[in-house]
């Protein structure tokens, strides 16, 4: 029997490579919870039929000694991820059907190692989100509070680990869309630096935002997933750098951390949440650092810059489905301009349409919102990288709000929309960030808290989130 | 916003929408624009000519695929072709 709910991707190696189990049955192991938990959960959309193949092929790698530590290891990915021959949808109408025919980049690497992708797992349509609500293909749940939200817009891949239905999972981040879930779900949630990691076969959102990263139980596993997604890709991806330039820019650490200031009070934050971020503060001075109080004048303009930015470029990105060469298409149109707006008048959930249309209006007028949000864009980057010459890292929660019920907030955009808000500057200025959990409330409700570092200091982040992790655990 | 503004944006992208969607989507908006209009008041430095941290790379403009390796696949997703092109409804 094993113990899924004890497994890290090192000790399932570890017993892999001694034979304690096989490969088979390590992937049986979790089918068998997904058979369970996914009916009511609706993690996963769909389980992969070669799941069994896969596993049989990584077997051979222990067999001739080519395995690695993420040989064989079950994982989830999330439904805009493409994989040459398998289905992905965005979790939209607009996609029903489609196959892709190509691989991206990261997931190949990951393959070449021998992962094992049990299936595709649910999303916010076109990762629009933050609650994993607005899926043409249902709700997901929450596996700590069914009637709760999972978080979003990697609702699906946080579900699928938090049930015990994937050893880890792989989700997307425009803004927040992998740390929210994973602080909604009780995981690690980690958004490497902008560039890292291949966007090729992502199926974009916003491109100057969009990276592919992991979630995990723990920080190791999703350092260990990192790792391997990470590549220079030229040739299929215009935004990912030379390993050479990867290069943080040098300074000195302090032992000094910065908490803006409406962190500290806890301005627009729920209570009982503020009080675990206020106590996670304590686990970071055991750690020996010193906690203060910073002002940032432009951050908190973050979430209004962002969604500028993010819907600009999601009505330009989304003008190509079209149902001509892929994807849904009406049945019925007496010509072309017809067949465009049915196609896409049907196809496009509504939340995709509100925002298409959003960033219609914020292009137009000769595009003064949106060059306004660039030059504002660019002001919260210095102000975050001057920042970081007096402090090692920003602290804050992860989200203002902790798991709320499902059917909340979907009447009230710009209240969804504020989940988002401690994300945006990381997203914004390309910045690793990462999710960790800090314990459950009273009412068993996962917290959590977010550190973020300069650009390029991801392997930064997942030193002081181990070293998080031990002291927090051991206090 | 007005219905009208609403129902042209719509057009120029091209999603058919019925009065009550576009109704609905002209409120959801003004909540929308009332947040975001916060960055006009924001404290901006003064307009420099900046070179953006994220930059486009090319590659070469040569062909990586050798012709037709992958027209197949690439078909096979299209819901209507003719002759090796993907066909469209008439235009006019």
């Amino acid at each position: 029997m094993i113990d899924i709910k004890d497994l890290t991707i090192e000790k399932a190696h570890d017993a892999l490579t001694k034979g304690e189990y096989t490969v088979r049955e390590l992937c049986q192991a979790y089918l068998d919870v997904i058979k369970e938990k996914n009916p009511d959960i609706n993690a996963y959309l769909e389980i992969f039929a070669d799941v069994m193949d896969q596993a049989d092929k990584a077997q051979d790698k222990f067999k001739n000694g080519t395995a690695t530590l993420l040989t064989g290891i079950p994982l989830a990915m999330k439904d805009n991820m493409l994989i040459k021959g398998k289905h992905a949808s965005a979790a939209s109408k607009i996609l029903e059907g489609y196959t892709a025919s190509y691989t991206a980049t990261a997931l190949q690497n990951l393959i070449d190692q021998g992962v094992v992708f049990l299936g595709r797992t649910n999303m916010d349509e076109f990762a629009m989100g933050s609650s994993t609500q607005t899926s043409a293909y249902g709700v997901t749940r929450n596996p700590l509070d069914r009637e709760r939200v999972p978080g979003g817009s990697s609702g699906g891949p946080a579900a699928a680990v938090a049930m015990y239905g994937a050893l880890a999972s792989l989700g997307s981040e425009t803004c927040g869309s992998i740390r929210q879930p994973a602080s909604f779900c009780g995981l690690v949630g980690f958004k490497p630096t902008y560039g890292a990691v291949s966007r090729s076969g992502i199926i974009a959102m916003g491109n100057s935002l969009d990276q592919v990263g992991p979630l995990a139980h723990t920080v190791r596993d999703a350092e260990i997933i990192h790792k391997a997604l990470v590549s220079y890709d030229p040739e299929l991806d215009g935004t990912t750098v030379p390993m050479e330039k990867r290069v943080p820019a040098p300074r000195t650490l302090t032992k000094k951390i910065a908490v803006p200031a409406e962190c500290m009070k806890g301005e627009g934050i729920d209570t009982e949440l503020h009080e675990a971020f206020l106590k996670s503060l304590d686990t970071f001075r055991a750690m020996g650092y010193t906690i203060e109080t910073v002002s940032f004048p432009l951050m908190p303009y973050s979430l209004a810059v962002y969604y500028i930015v993010m819907p600009a470029e999601v009505s330009t990105n989304l003008e190509r489905l079209d149902g001509i060469r892929y994807g849904y298409h009406a049945k019925e149109a007496k010509d072309l301009n017809e067949f465009y707006m049915k196609t896409r008048g049907e196809g496009f959930g509504r939340e995709s349409r509100r925002r298409i249309i959003l960033g219609s209006y914020v292009l137009s007028n000769d595009g003064e919102y949106y060059r306004r949000a660039l030059r504002l864009r660019d002001a919260i980057t210095k102000e975050l990288d001057e920042t970081f010459t007096k402090y090692d890292f920003v602290v804050t929660p992860v989200a203002p709000m902790l798991p709320f019920k499902l059917g909340e907030k979907l009447t009230d955009p710009v209240a969804m929309y504020l989940a988002d808000v401690f994300s945006a500057p990381a997203n914004l200025s390309g910045a690793p960030s990462i999710a960790l959990p800090i314990g459950l409330t009273a009412t068993g409700l996962p917290t959590a808290v977010q550190i973020t570092a300069p650009r390029w200091e991801d392997d930064t982040l997942f030193a002081v989130g181990k070293e998080f992790e031990r002291t927090n655990q051991s206090k | 916003m007005q219905l009208s503004d609403i129902k042209k944006l719509a057009s120029t992208a091209r999603i058919s929408m019925s009065d009550e969607e576009a109704e609905g989507l002209a409120k959801d908006l003004d909540a929308t624009l009332v947040y975001i209009n916060q960055v006009n008041s924001a404290p901006l430095p003064p307009e420099e000519v900046v070179v953006p941290l994220n930059r486009n790379a090319v590659r070469d403009d040569v062909v990586s695929n050798p012709t037709g390796s992958v027209a197949a696949d690439v078909f096979a997703q299209a819901p209507s072709q003719m002759d090796g092109f993907v066909k469209v409804k008439k235009i006019l």
